[in-house]
């Protein structure tokens, strides 16, 4: 069976302390309850959680929806936010997890990737190395979410062309975006032509696309 | 040296004070008085607890935070787990229930530690873990932890069957089938909306077409519409349709008669085969190229991209010759198309599909580059066999399922599976090939077969 799998990485930075990180394990819950009420998400998605802050951390490893228990997600109250070794986690879980096709084996669907931050890479170095690494992978779609005003848009520009921009990162905002993302996933499993991009479905008001 | 002796002698050396060796006799007495010895008593006592407490209190707070992850059942569907303490580092438990579990399908016996049952409805079981563990009185109050297990909806009841509108200006039929005769064939064709599509009230993408061509020649055409393309079911129509027509305009006595010879030469003299494609192929390249244009040209009108037409096109002209059958056929995409003979000695798929590293990934028709690539050549194909084979024509909704990886179309076995499964041995026990009260092939009946992850239009087209 095809799986999509979709890779979320989550900034747990301090500055994600307190109401922020509450709001995310909402919006979070919200979207796979979303999820889990649509048939075909149910076949065939596969989710992945990792947060970063100091550490990268696999919060869930690539499970698939059927089996997926949402755990809380916590965050340090301060510490810097290593989003390069998040990037160069995630490319590692990428190439070991998702299945390529063959002629005696049934291909993954490509794979998504979702970033989440407030704020903007502490380890930049690392991360001006990994998005060039990202942007040469063949995903289905990445997309780049800063929330709230310290986060650095045009830093996110440079892992892809998808990014929107939350003005906070309230409980209803962050609501709407996963909203979003949960209509983006269900459109991810569809035939489209070798080396096409895929376009993602029309964000809602509350969230701005970052030109 | 006894207890209260080192405990005292110990905590003074805590603070720095030693005992000279001219002290000891005084040390000796001062540690025996009563006093002294039920103090060294009652702090030993007393840390004793305290120790006890916190590991009680740290202890309590670990299962507390433990994650008792029992796996995720479906509404519906008989569900069994085993609380094993073991598996959750809970050994040191003494005593325990676990209540919660009115009106939700499921019970706990505590026997075999097991929660079975069949849960009624989807959504989060929320149940109470109560327990004791070793090192709390027998009589403390019980702790209590919540517990969930998170119960799915059954995928199969989440699905819709929404109709498409029948209004929209490129409306097209959710469900075909028909059973016809092609020149000496039968042809038995359905084309199904997925269920993907039916639970979003979209259209069916599939589609197909044939004929009888002039003189002798019959011509089959399979096209599956990309999912991610808005006009898709158009042009998968337009493609079918624009094949079709070219060769019922193209193929008269005199266009075809060289083509016709080459094949007759054939029979006798394989060694003309290349010289035969190169005759094929100009016919075969010269539609597909026709199927381009038509559907470019319509996009064009409609004010549309090309791109937004995106389908596939695959297909296969048949005629009978003296000695046999012959198979011309021309691919783009993933729509397998087989020879197969009819007591599974032999398979011959017709082509090669274009699929990706990743699902989904595939060319298409609308894709103007195909046709200059250097691969454009290895799309026509030519067969020539003296008895009667099937023909299949399939769409990824059919092969996915049924095949799933390309070596399988190869294997004799996977079709004489194929057959048997649409001959009856399934599930619903739906013979395909057979026909209904009204003469109607059980065909799309069939084609409602479950097969979990799998579920975009199935088109299958079988000439035998």
């Amino acid at each position: 069976m095809r799986r999509l799998p979709v890779y979320f990485l989550l900034d747990t930075s301090g500055s994600m302390y307190g109401e922020p990180i509450q709001a995310l394990n909402n919006a979070l819950s919200g979207m796979i309850n979303t999820l889990r009420s649509d048939a075909q998400a149910l076949d065939s998605l596969w989710i992945s959680i990792i947060t970063f802050d100091r550490e990268v951390k696999e919060v869930v490893p690539l499970t698939e929806l059927v089996q997926f228990r949402l755990p809380e997600i916590t965050c340090p109250q301060s510490g810097p936010t290593n989003t390069g070794a998040a990037l160069d986690f995630v490319m590692n879980k990428v190439r070991q997890d998702v299945i390529k096709g063959s002629d005696t084996q049934k291909g993954d669907w490509k794979p998504l990737l979702f970033l989440f931050t407030d704020g903007k890479p502490s380890d930049i170095q690392l991360y001006h190395e990994k998005t060039a690494e990202v942007r040469a992978f063949d995903f289905g779609a990445v997309v780049g979410c800063a929330a709230g005003h310290l986060a650095n848009d045009a830093m996110l520009k440079q892992l892809t062309d998808n990014v929107v921009h939350l003005d906070s990162a309230d409980s209803q905002t962050l609501k709407t975006f996963f909203k979003w993302v949960s209509e983006t996933i269900e459109q991810g499993n569809k035939s489209q032509g070798t080396g096409e991009v895929s376009k993602l479905p029309p964000p809602p008001s509350e969230i701005t696309v970052v030109i | 040296m006894d207890e209260t002796d080192r405990y005292i002698r110990a905590l003074l050396q805590q603070q720095g004070i030693s005992i000279d060796e001219n002290q000891s006799e005084l040390f000796r007495a001062f540690v025996n008085t009563e006093a002294n010895i039920n103090s060294v008593k009652n702090i030993r006592l007393l840390q004793q607890n305290m120790t006890k407490d916190w590991k009680i209190i740290a202890r309590r707070a670990e299962i507390n935070a433990l994650q008792l992850a029992f796996p995720n059942g479906i509404a519906g569907k008989p569900y069994q787990t085993k609380f094993d303490f073991k598996q959750y580092g809970l050994e040191d438990i003494t005593s325990y229930g676990l209540s919660g579990f009115e009106n939700t399908g499921l019970a706990y016996d505590a026997n075999s530690k097991t929660i079975s049952g069949t849960p009624k409805t989807s959504g989060d079981i929320a149940m109470l873990f109560s327990y004791n563990f070793e090192g709390e009185d027998e009589n403390s109050p019980l702790n209590e932890k919540k517990v969930t297990i998170i119960i799915n909806p059954d995928p199969k009841s989440l699905w819709k069957d929404i109709p498409s509108d029948t209004n929209d200006i490129y409306a097209k039929a959710d469900n075909v089938a028909e059973t016809a005769s092609l020149l000496d064939f039968t042809l038995l064709a359905a084309s199904k909306r997925g269920r993907s599509h039916a639970n979003k009230g979209s259209f069916r993408d599939d589609d197909y077409a044939y004929a009888e061509l002039q003189n002798g020649w019959g011509i089959v055409a399979i096209s599956d519409g990309a999912g991610s393309a808005k006009f898709s079911r158009k042009g998968s129509l337009l493609a079918c349709n624009a094949v079709v027509d070219y060769f019922t305009t193209h193929f008269s006595l005199e266009n075809v008669a060289l083509l016709d010879e080459a094949i007759t030469i054939y029979q006798t003299d394989t060694s003309i085969r290349a010289k035969l494609l190169d005759i094929a192929g100009a016919h075969l390249s010269a539609a597909a190229k026709k199927a381009y244009a038509t559907i470019n040209d319509f996009a064009l009108d409609a004010n549309a991209s090309v791109s937004d037409f995106h389908a596939t096109l695959a297909f296969v002209l048949v005629k009978k010759f003296a000695n046999g059958y012959a198979f011309l056929s021309f691919s783009v995409g993933d729509c397998p198309m087989a020879l197969v003979n009819k007591s599974f000695e032999w398979v011959k798929p017709l082509n090669k599909l274009d699929v990706g590293e990743y699902g989904g990934g595939t060319r298409f028709i609308t894709m103007e580059d195909i046709f200059t690539k250097e691969n454009f050549e290895e799309r026509f194909n030519f067969e020539f066999t003296t008895d009667l084979p099937y023909l299949v024509l399939m769409t990824d909704g059919i092969y996915d399922p049924k095949f799933e990886v390309e070596a399988n179309l190869a294997k004799t076995e996977k079709w004489k599976l194929f057959f048997e499964d649409l001959e009856g041995n399934n599930s619903e026990g739906i013979n395909a090939l057979s026909k209904d009260a009204d003469n109607q092939s059980n065909l799309s009946d069939w084609m409602d077969f479950w097969s979990p992850g799998n579920h975009d239009d199935r088109t299958l087209i079988v000439l035998s």
